[in-house]
């Protein structure tokens, strides 16, 4: 047997913290590997109270938050409670960072810049190995760093912060897409940064962002990922893989009810208004993004995918159901039930 | 505010403890204890460098009790975004059932360490603003946006830390609650009850709408000696933090200004609270250690802590809420309960 796959799931803090625990527990029962904490203030409950929960009612689970920003709190306070976390979780603790979205939307801040980035994962690695910081000619270290490797990983879905990621961090969290041209042309990127530091792709943990929305036909999966769809590829949040992708798509007026979305069509409080809104896109183009996109489709469909992906080198998932404000039990259902077995059953679990 | 123990009357004094999460390990148990014991608040330091991250602390503290209030004392308003602080606190709230407080100060080792300034009295007041609406669940414009986190069962109150005449006024004014670090001497009650009332006035409120709580350095043993001893660190950094901008207003005898400049010109705050470290043979050095203890400690025999408690009860004071920078803090706090809270009661 090859390498298994092994699988994350995105959840979000928009529930009381009684269900999301129930919720973090059938995650691990499901079978899946990990689950990542969504990191958004003003949407989510806070990142490292659902963390430090989760550790202390889970026992195999790998946690992470899902993604932190480098603006927020301070860097030494986010090594501080990765810190913290993987003492209740000893080596089931991932720290990912990226450049904020909805963290930095929500308060009225641009993303956080590359130049950010690569400062603050160098000062939360030196914290992490236990050596100092000067801050302002104040030299200080985590005085409770236990030096056990939290591994340090950037989210990017940019080329330029791909590279970074492979320059600077332990690992990546690609949000890019999900078919041939873009998981190639994304390592191509990756491997440009980390040849930059002298290492080379394999040195790297590699995990596959991918937005995920399975029901029980393709044709209701595609109408429910429609905002998502629509959003990476007409608003073009991910414009830049349509081309790797091998999609050429025809220009679109965008409506204003698309902009009118909180906090945006992706993260949509109503989820059917957004589905609306999406109304000016035809079938046909959102079915062409959604397979470029995700894993959307019926759960046997989402597993097939997964199965040619692995061919390409893609092993490890972090699976983003589409919606923020309603919980991924949908998708805990579908992957414990369907998408598990059948990897099992083709050697890839 | 919950029920008195039993033997306190309505006037009996009540005691919250601020631990410090130095460990994990031991941390649920402690926090257990504390409301076993009896103590009717359980605030936890925030200061990341040495100690475990705040809010996963106060995660475990909420998941391992079911009646004691609990929340930072303090945290600050610069290492976290405004929005990240009012979204932990209601999510701590919401895993407590309603049982969380908000501390915040100006910011001590949480800042030094990072060498950030601390918070000015208008960026407290700002804070308090901002956090008092966005803990509500209401909307803040800010910067082009509208900040809104999610809410928890109930508005989480908000006490500011004051060591000075003009934040104890803007405590008054604009928070829920005080948390006065100014002393415990007589003098000192009243002139910082004095503070907190103008403040109060000023926004149309009285006195009795706060809830104070006084900050104590404490310790118990069979000497006075033995229980100073331990504490002096944890008094040279009351020192350094209560008189750091100003000694004007604070009722300091002049004789002592130079002496206190000295021991905040040597202080170090990477050995902040920690037993043992640099700071502690500061308070001897500049000959200071009784002024402090009288000022900033309830600390000595049990006897010895029920007189200072009721001398300070006699001006005012009602609520204490106390550290113990001592190894043994389980022993700390059952000593407190059994023989100094029962004496002074």
């Amino acid at each position: 047997m090859s390498d298994p796959v092994r699988v994350h799931l995105r959840v979000p803090g928009t529930a009381p913290m009684p269900e999301l625990m129930a919720l973090i527990r059938a995650i691990e029962s499901a079978g899946f590997d990990g689950a990542g904490i969504l990191d958004s203030q003003m949407l989510s409950r806070d990142a490292f109270v659902v963390l430090g929960q989760a550790a202390t009612h889970t026992s195999r689970l790998t946690l992470f938050p899902a993604v932190t920003n480098p603006f927020t709190r301070h860097p030494s306070v986010l090594a501080s409670a990765i810190q913290t976390v993987e003492e209740l979780a000893p080596g089931r603790v991932k720290f990912v960072i990226g450049t904020g979205y909805t963290s930095a939307s929500t308060i009225g801040r641009k993303p956080a810049t590359l130049a950010e980035m690569r400062t603050c994962i160098a000062t939360v690695k030196t914290l992490l190995d236990g050596r100092e910081v000067d801050w302002n000619g104040t030299r200080t270290r985590l005085s409770y760093a236990a030096r056990r490797r939290i591994p340090i990983l950037m989210a990017a879905s940019g080329p330029k912060a791909i590279e970074l990621a492979g320059e600077v961090a332990d690992g990546a969290l690609l949000l890019v897409g999900f078919n041939r041209g873009i998981v190639e042309t994304a390592l191509d990127h990756l491997e440009r940064g980390a040849r930059r530091a002298g290492r080379r792709l394999d040195d790297l943990e590699v995990i596959w962002a991918v937005r995920t929305g399975t029901a029980s036909t393709l044709e209701e999966a595609r109408r429910q990922a429609r905002p998502t769809a629509v959003h990476w590829g007409i608003l073009r949040w991910g414009g830049q893989w349509l081309g790797p992708a091998g999609l050429t798509l025809p220009a679109f007026e965008i409506p204003d009810a698309v902009w009118k979305v909180y906090p945006d069509l992706s993260h949509a409080h109503d989820w059917d208004a957004a589905i609306a809104a999406t109304a000016f896109v035809p079938d046909e183009v959102v079915a062409q993004l959604c397979d470029a996109l995700g894993l959307i489709g019926t759960p046997e469909h989402c597993a097939e995918r997964i199965a040619e992906m692995t061919a390409l080198g893609v092993r490890h998932l972090y699976v983003m159901p589409f919606q923020t404000f309603v919980g991924p039990d949908r998708e805990v259902r579908a992957f414990g039930d369907a998408v598990f077995p059948r990897l099992r059953a083709a050697g890839l679990r | 505010m919950s029920a008195g123990h039993a033997g306190g009357g309505p006037m009996a004094p009540r005691f919250g403890i601020v631990l410090l999460p130095e460990s994990l390990a031991e941390w649920p148990a402690r926090c257990r204890e504390a409301e076993e014991l009896g103590f009717d608040l359980l605030g936890v330091a925030d200061s990341q460098s040495v100690f475990r991250e705040l809010y996963v602390a106060l995660t475990l503290a909420a998941l391992n009790t079911s009646r004691i209030r609990l929340g930072p004392l303090v945290t600050n308003p610069l290492t976290r975004h405004l929005v990240v602080t009012a979204s932990a606190i209601s999510s701590v709230d919401e895993l407590s059932a309603g049982r969380s407080m908000l501390g915040l100060g100006s910011g001590d080792s949480a800042i030094y360490t990072i060498g950030a300034p601390p918070a000015t009295v208008a960026g407290l007041e700002d804070a308090v603003v901002t956090l008092r609406r966005l803990t509500d669940g209401a909307p803040i414009d800010r910067g082009g946006r509208r900040w809104q986190v999610h809410r928890s069962t109930r508005r989480v109150p908000i006490y500011l830390a004051a060591e000075g005449p003009r934040t104890l006024e803007l405590a008054g004014r604009v928070a829920d609650g005080v948390i006065v670090g100014l002393g415990l001497t007589p003098d000192v009650i009243r002139l910082s009850l004095d503070a907190i009332e103008r403040g109060a006035r000023a926004a149309g409120r009285a006195l009795s709408d706060l809830d104070v709580w006084w900050f104590a350095k404490a310790n118990v043993a069979d000497t006075r000696q033995a229980a100073v001893a331990p504490i002096t660190m944890a008094l040279a950094a009351s020192a350094n933090h209560a008189f750091r901008f100003t000694l004007e207003g604070k009722g300091v005898p002049a004789d002592l200004h130079e002496k206190i400049r000295g021991l905040q010109r040597e202080y170090d705050a990477h050995h902040h609270e920690i037993a043992g470290g640099g700071n502690a043979a500061l308070t001897d050095r500049f000959g200071l250690t009784d002024f402090l203890v009288d000022r900033f400690a309830i600390a000595g025999t049990p006897d010895e802590c029920a007189a200072q408690i009721r001398r300070a009860v006699s001006a005012g004071a009602r609520q204490f809420v106390i550290t113990g920078f001592v190894s043994d803090v389980g022993q700390f706090m059952r000593r407190w309960m059994d023989e100094v809270v029962t004496t002074a009661r």
